[in-house]
């Protein structure tokens, strides 16, 4: 069928820094694969397509997950796919099929390889959004072009713009940012483990980040002490940039909130005159265009940011990129009134994993100075923590309110220097079980939608500094303001929570005294009746 | 809910990049988890992979905004002022019937206004604000407030044109100060990505991260995990040096500074963190662009600096002989250390008669199952040490077998890498936790068996003369009955969740009871003695040695058990305390 358009797949990809010549491997979150750490992240070696010097890939299954090699940090590489949708002429844009880009596909539509053309954009804007001086700003001028029967890696130069006098980057000494290169394709066998996964006709390209490193004028690559630089803020050889281009010693605009994101010429005075050192990460932009005689040309984008290495690989946001773009489209209403029952225990309990995965990393001791004075109407009369820890009268201390009163807290002691971020961890850690969650809701039907701050919410006595123990405390949203979650995760969770209510009232009531208050699994009932039955027998 | 291949990726969590299609949620092939958005963190200030905030600058189809602060007769207000107007775009729409004459000539006037220096500000603006649903916010007297319960509006205008649903109208009403007039743009709230996925054609290279801070490295110093702990740490647990001898308790459970300036690993952990800030001793601004790739990946809550290995799930033969005895041994006292455990938290409950329990039987009969629950799996653990007792004895030459009776100091790790020392507590949430976690199928004790079950499953040429199916199943009917304990572990913690541990323990935290103590002293002169009866009976095997093991059994429940329950009484923690005596003293892991 004939190609009706293209697309580039990731849309989106993150690139990370790295030294290392080699890039990381492919790996995934996957579940523990044990009983106790049902729940619990880990990662896990998959197919890794390893580049051979004429571009071929050859798919390879790691048994490790190599980070670095030796003190070098190995960088993230994306590789990205042209795929097509093909349909009859006039038909549907729904009835089209999605399928890999390969000059098979091309030749059945009278087409060639040389058709396709991947031009390649990047840029870094850091300084210029500081100044609104577009002289500052650096990256390609010209697109990088890959096309098919050039597989030779590109790099991509990072120059200031044409007719920028004076050229921040010297003419003769541009800034690596990466390179890309593009595959070469090669028959798809069918009987290889990787056959289902890894498509090698596909027309591929990879994008290599740049290494990491810093560049500057020469006053950057000075240590002043005195100025609270107590080391150059760029090695000698990178130290070429001109400092008269209209980075080095501005003054910043108030565009950039926060103020205070660069490498100041003082430190003491963070919002001041810029020193004028830049990184090499940039934002790349692709763009495939397949060429037609006869026809409109078919394009496709993608973009990669690069950013530095994710240090915790196996902890997930429980707020993440995608969480946020998903919440800037107008269809989460659909998906989520198309998420099953079944489908919303497991996001929900999926969902305090990744909590519990942030929480883990946390030292919630130390953030708690961003805990809000509360106001008399969020107090309880008792201190809970019976005067041991201290300002009680702030979020999360003895008087919150909020806190669960099953639970008192421990004053911090040598021996137990971060009792916070102790309980934090084990009290998310039992939450992340879908069991546990059910049961403090069996407890208090109130407290998940008390404690839950609803999106964007931020209340009279709070701002970025200063917040109550609503979940998540103590943390800033993008403008710096309290934390939450956003509208169509908080929508799905008290969808959750209505559900898991209905379901207990509608319940048997559990044998014993509070009965009302307590679910306990069909295997610790048994357990529990079992045992007692026993030790009644004994004591006959 | 898909998971897709087996990972942890649910597909509502997946960005809803590729519209219509079921693909948008499939994985690329090669790419590892941290190319993909939800490996991202989604709150930035500025951010670490890109800003989303600018997205925001282009909500309005054509034009380019920032979100300004000015001063007014009412005080500071935030505004809308565009900066820029594609008209390339808007014209070409209008072209195409897509933009009315009207549209067009305010994208004119706003264009020729910027281009003469005159200021443009958005002034008004409404709309529908997501779960806030349709507002009008004049932005002359928008102040964000009330931000919270009933009536509230979006605490502050980038807030505001975040919560914008896509696709749904907004009115802004501009302002053109040099012609003191006002215009009214009616359109939609842009898209900001396109039908496959990626940032709309709107978006110039480097807008999304031209925010971030520069260099990146100047965030790493200044952020932490108020905004991306699940990239950047604020505390890990540090890099165990490899042949660290054992030591109690275990210092390199310690928290510490992920991101200290001080990065040599030595034969002591650094410092743990606290609760001041931890700025004084990281990297500093300037020192970070050189350092960053200094900074450890972490992995299960520690930091490693080799590369990482999925957890086996089978076990994987020992090499020789030599090695199977040792894990034996060492598995021999795992399970006497492990018992130890159990019995401390079995008796620092409170006693049936305890007076705070009064009217409250539920609470009276969970204590009493767990109690016993803990007893019967701490002699569950006695009885697998006589089995691995007895295929110790199996496996060495006539006359050379010496009982395995030495408490392990440390516990086999625990995922993810957790090593830990035997350690005497009351039965509190973390001990159960723990005891869940030794007792995992797979994992801690069972993950010990493993290796030694697939070792006589597939013995080295000087194992295979003496792997009888007998052994293999003693090892078997030990691991299976891991199950059981963890299980009912898990029962125990469901028993217990309902409670404050000061509601069932004796005391939350007893001290334990010094060299002198007459009860103490007391019981650890009948562990002696236990542990001799034992080292006698299996000494001389299974049968001869059955006067004596029985003996122990007895002394278990007749002796043991009411001094036991007499140092508790007292308000010390039931410990065990550390033998010098050869035959029992700690034995480290091979």
């Amino acid at each position: 069928m004939p190609i009706q358009s293209i697309y580039i797949t990731p849309g989106i990809a993150v690139a990370r820094l790295g030294e290392a010549t080699a890039p990381v491997c492919n790996y995934q979150w996957v579940d523990v694969d044990q009983p106790r750490y049902d729940g619990e992240t880990t990662i896990a070696p998959a197919w890794t397509l390893e580049v051979g010097p004429d571009a071929s890939i050859t798919p390879v299954l790691p048994d490790a997950v190599e980070f670095r090699d030796g003190d070098k940090i190995r960088p993230v590489a994306p590789f990205f796919e042209v795929w097509a949708r093909t349909g009859d002429a006039g038909s549907p844009p729904e009835s089209w099929q999605e399928v890999p880009l390969t000059p098979a596909l091309l030749a059945a539509d009278g087409l060639a390889p040389a058709d396709l053309t991947i031009s390649v954009q990047a840029s870094n804007r850091k300084a210029m959004r500081r100044t609104g001086n577009t002289a500052v700003a650096f990256g390609t001028r010209e697109p990088v072009t890959l096309r098919d029967g050039d597989h030779t890696v590109k790099t991509i130069d990072g120059r200031s713009p044409a007719g920028a006098s004076p050229p921040m980057i010297p003419e003769d000494n541009p800034i690596p940012l990466g390179s890309v290169q593009l595959m070469r394709s090669l028959a798809q066998p069918t009987d290889q483990p990787w056959s289902d996964v890894v498509h090698l006709e596909v027309f591929r390209f990879r994008y290599r980040p740049a290494t990491g490193l810093f560049y500057g004028p020469p006053d950057a690559a000075q240590a002043v002490p005195a100025q609270a630089r107590p080391e150059a803020a760029v090695r000698p050889e990178n130290a070429f940039l001109d400092p008269s281009a209209g980075w080095f010693g501005i003054a910043t605009n108030n565009l950039v909130s926060p103020g205070d994101t660069y490498d100041a010429v003082d430190q003491n005075q963070p919002t001041g005159a810029s020193l004028g050192v830049v990184d090499d990460t940039c934002e790349v932009h692709f763009e495939a265009t397949l060429a037609r005689a006869g026809a409109g040309a078919l394009s496709g984008r993608a973009v990669a940011f690069v950013a530095p290495p994710d240090f915790a690989p196996d902890r997930r946001p429980f707020l993440s990129v995608a969480d946020e773009l998903n919440d800037r489209s107008a269809e989460w209403s659909a998906r989520n009134a198309a998420t099953s029952d079944d489908e919303l225990d497991q996001w929900v309990e999926d969902f305090f994993e990744r909590v519990h995965e942030t929480v883990s990393l946390f030292n919630i001791d130390f953030y708690r100075a961003r805990a809000a004075q509360l106001p008399p109407a969020n107090l309880h009369p008792d201190d809970l923590d019976e005067g041991l820890r201290p300002r009680p009268e702030r979020a999360m201390g003895g008087h919150d309110r909020l806190r669960n009163a099953l639970y008192k807290l421990a004053p911090v002691s040598d021996a137990d220097p971060l009792p916070l971020s102790k309980h934090a961890r084990m009290r998310h850690r039992q939450l992340s079980d879908l069991q546990n969650l059910e049961g403090l809701v069996q407890l208090d039907p109130d407290r998940l939608r008390a404690i839950i701050r609803p999106p964007f919410e931020s209340e009279s006595f709070e701002n970025g500094n200063a917040t109550s123990m609503r979940m998540p405390p103590f943390m800033r949203q993008s403008n710096a303001l309290p934390l939450t979650v956003v509208g169509w995760q908080h929508e799905l969770l008290m969808r959750w929570l209505d559900k898991t209510v209905a379901s207990q009232a509608a319940g048997p009531s559990v044998a014993g005294l509070d009965a009302d208050r307590r679910t306990l699994s069909d295997s610790a009932t048994n357990r529990r009746h079992a045992v007692l039955a026993r030790l009644a027998t004994e004591k006959l | 809910m898909p998971e897709l291949n087996g990972t942890k990726l649910l597909a509502r969590n997946v960005a809803a990049v590729r519209r219509s299609s079921a693909l948008a949620v499939e994985q690329v092939a090669g790419n590892p988890v941290s190319t993909r958005l939800e490996s991202g963190v989604g709150n930035c200030f500025p951010g670490l992979e890109c800003d989303l905030r600018n997205l925001e600058r282009r909500f309005l189809p054509f034009l380019e905004v920032e979100f300004v602060t000015l001063v007014t007769s009412a005080g500071d207000r935030e505004f809308i002022l565009p900066v820029a107007v594609d008209m390339e775009g808007a014209e070409r729409a209008f072209a195409a019937g897509a933009l009315s004459e009207q549209d067009i000539s305010i994208y004119r006037d706003i264009d020729a206004a910027i281009a003469t220096g005159g200021l443009v500000a958005g002034i008004q603006l409404n709309g529908t604000f997501g779960i806030l649903g349709r507002l009008e916010l004049d932005l002359f007297e928008f102040i964000g407030m009330p931000a919270a319960g009933p009536g509230r509006v979006p605490p502050d205008l980038w807030t505001a044109v975040r919560m914008l649903t896509e696709g749904t109208p907004v009115e802004v009403t501009f302002l053109l100060q040099d012609r003191g007039v006002t215009l009214v743009l009616e359109t939609t709230r842009a898209r900001y990505l396109d039908d496959n996925g990626a940032l709309s054609a709107a978006f110039l290279p480097g807008e999304l991260t031209q925010s971030l801070c520069s260099p990146w490295t100047h965030d790493f110093r200044d952020c932490g995990c108020f905004y991306w702990a699940s990239n950047h740490p604020d505390i890990v647990q540090p890099v165990f040096p490899a042949g660290t001898p054992p030591q109690d308790p275990q210092p390199w459970t310690v928290d510490v500074p992920w991101q200290r300036r001080e990065r040599q690993v030595s034969t002591n952990p650094p410092p743990s963190a606290t609760q001041n800030s931890p700025a004084p001793i990281e990297i500093r601004h300037y020192e970070i662009n050189r350092r960053w790739q200094e900074l450890h990946f972490v992995m299960g809550r520690r930091e490693t600096t080799s590369a990482f290995k999925p957890i086996e799930q089978a076990g994987k033969p020992l090499p020789d002989l030599p090695a199977l005895l040792a894990h034996l041994r060492y598995a021999a006292g795992v399970e006497l250390g492990v018992a130890q455990e159990y019995l401390t938290a079995a008796y620092s409950l409170k006693p049936d008669d305890d007076a705070t329990m009064a009217g409250n039987p539920q609470l009276r009969d969970d204590i009493r199952a767990t109690r016993s629950e803990l007893m019967r799996i701490a002699i569950g653990e006695m009885r697998h040490t006589r089995a691995v007792n007895d295929v110790v004895r199996a496996l060495m030459p006539p006359g050379g077998f010496q009982p395995a009776l030495q408490v392990a100091r440390l516990l086999p790790p625990v995922p993810p890498s957790l090593i830990r020392p035997v350690e005497f507590r009351p039965a509190n949430r973390a001990a159960i936790e723990d005891f869940i976690a030794i007792e995992a199928p797979s994992a801690g004790v069972d993950g010990l068996y493993f290796n030694i079950l697939a070792t006589l499953e597939t013995p080295p040429p000087d194992v295979r003369p003496f792997a009888a199916p007998e052994w293999t199943e003693a090892i078997s009917s030990i691991i299976a009955e891991g199950e059981d304990h963890f299980q009912t572990f898990l029962d125990i913690r469901e028993w217990l969740a309902p409670y404050a541990e000061s509601d069932y323990l004796r005391s939350t935290a007893p001290p334990r009871p010094l060299p002198g103590q007459a009860e103490h002293d007391a019981l650890q002169q009948a562990y002696v003695q236990l542990l001799e009866n034992l080292h006698l009976g299996y000494a001389r095997g299974r049968l001869p040695g059955a006067s004596p093991i029985n003996a122990a059994r007895v002394s278990m429940i007749e002796q043991i058990d009411p001094l036991a329950h007499a140092v508790a009484a007292k308000g010390f923690l039931v410990v065990f305390d550390e033998l010098a005596d050869d035959r029992f003293r700690p034995i480290d892991p091979p």
